[in-house]
């Protein structure tokens, strides 16, 4: 999967922190929009109050689970990466025309998807690579097809399903049973656990 | 709440200020009550009347309904004129006091928080509801006591944003409105504009109008969270906690 965002971001500092700013989060996001659309033919229509609500709930959702970084802030940002990417599927700030087979295999089959998914991915490659002494290759499940089906059906029903997916992408345990409490999550458990 | 001591940093005295904002409240309230007009409405009730009235008119009730068309129109004329060249004159420059807060002089602090409430409420669709200017200078005075300089902490400025607020909804600068919740809406929006500058390094003309731009918006997309804010216990402390969440989030960095 193109995440032609990643050299761009690992040039700024502080991604971590200024992700949390809507203007950077909103440069950063219209950026890797225009990078994986080069060439491509595609044309896109981003909807900037759609966009804005998806960061407002992020930050939401963020003020109300930052405390559970405490336990494993390596797993939070995986967490809080997955919960931006179940934010745009929610408020689903783009429009796209125009495409065809000519792009990425994984841009033709669902572009949106493949998108937002980029984004977030970029970001929290970044942070893990600022922050915490590298960031993982992307997994291979990146790369297969039945995957982004499974999730492209999944979070029809459930948005929330972006945030174990993002964690098969990047290779940190899913929880599937409650993708949208932190505290569920198994490494936060894992660390409780041995904290007791 | 005490009133501004005599030498505050206004140079002119008060009543010099008052008297020309009194007489453009005047106005506003008329230009509210023309733009109420409604021809239709009024003729058929005129109508009414002159078929009612045991005296004799010297017009027919057609003649009465032309001169009544004629006189509205140009008295909407006349209302169009004076919103345009005296009552909301559009000068940008006013809108830099913002970034000032309750450190502008008072003609300065007026202006720019008429001028900005003007800019929200018409950026949330409500051009014709009426905002005067008095009750925004009489806040002034309210607030005179507050003395926040770079060394008070954001908590500090987020407190006095949110009073500030609710002293502006309270003050009738919007004297009505048919939603109850729009006035704290529209101040609360004004407050974190406010917020947003104040956490800005930059107060430009372009700063201003992009806070004002964003607080429009996030009113917008969290109005249910505001109107709760205003109908739960402490509107106040409550706002203030908002703005603390929100405005870092929000702000230029």
């Amino acid at each position: 999967m193109r995440l032609p965002i990643l050299p761009e971001l690992a040039r700024e500092q502080d991604v971590r922190h200024r992700v949390r700013e809507l203007r950077f989060f909103e440069a950063s996001f219209r950026r890797n929009l225009a990078l994986r659309l080069e060439n491509t033919g595609i044309t896109s229509r981003t909807d900037r109050a759609k966009l804005h609500a998806a960061f407002l709930a992020w930050v939401d959702n963020f003020h109300v689970t930052r405390e559970i970084a405490e336990a494993d802030r390596r797993d939070f940002v995986c967490y809080a990466a997955g919960r931006m990417l179940a934010e745009l599927f929610r408020h689903s700030p783009l429009s796209l025309s125009n495409v065809n087979d000519t792009v990425d295999p994984d841009l033709a089959a669902w572009p949106e998807g493949s998108i937002y998914a980029s984004y977030c991915l970029g970001v929290a490659l970044s942070v893990l690579k600022q922050d915490f002494d590298g960031a993982p290759p992307l997994t291979d499940a990146s790369t297969d097809r039945r995957v982004w089906e499974s999730i492209r059906e999944n979070i029809r029903d459930n948005p929330d399903y972006a945030i174990p997916f993002l964690d098969l992408l990047i290779g940190q345990t899913p929880n599937w049973t409650d993708p949208s409490l932190p505290e569920r999550r198994p490494a936060v458990r894992a660390k409780q656990a041995m904290a007791a | 709440m005490t009133r501004p001591e005599t030498g505050s940093r206004s140079p002119f005295p008060e009543v010099l200020e008052e008297a020309p904002r009194l007489v453009k409240d005047l106005l506003r309230g008329l230009r509210h009550n023309l733009r109420q007009l409604d021809p239709t409405r009024d003729l058929e009730t005129l109508a009414q009347n002159a078929a009612a009235s045991p005296f004799p008119l010297p017009l027919s009730p057609l003649a009465l309904a032309a001169e009544l068309v004629r006189e509205t129109r140009k008295a909407a004329k006349f209302g169009s004129s004076l919103a345009r060249d005296v009552i909301d004159p559009q000068q940008d420059d006013a809108l830099l006091a913002l970034g000032e807060g309750r450190q502008a002089e008072r003609a300065a602090y007026v202006q720019a928080r008429y001028q900005a409430t003007r800019y929200l409420m018409k950026r949330m669709g409500h051009n014709d509801t009426l905002l005067l200017e008095r009750p925004i200078a009489r806040v002034w005075a309210e607030t005179a006591n507050t003395s926040l300089d770079n060394r008070a902490n954001s908590e500090t400025h987020f407190a006095h944003f949110a009073d500030q607020a609710l002293r502006l909804t309270q003050s009738g600068a919007i004297p009505s409105s048919d939603d109850r919740h729009f006035p704290f809406r529209i101040f609360s929006a004004l407050a974190l504009a406010e917020a947003l500058l104040y956490l800005s390094p930059n107060h430009d003309s372009a700063a201003v109008m992009g806070a004002l731009e964003i607080a429009a918006e996030v009113m917008a997309l969290r109005q249910s969270t505001f109107d709760a804010i205003m109908d739960g216990f402490d509107p106040s402390a409550a706002l203030a906690a908002e703005l603390k969440l929100l405005a870092p989030h929000l702000a230029e960095a």
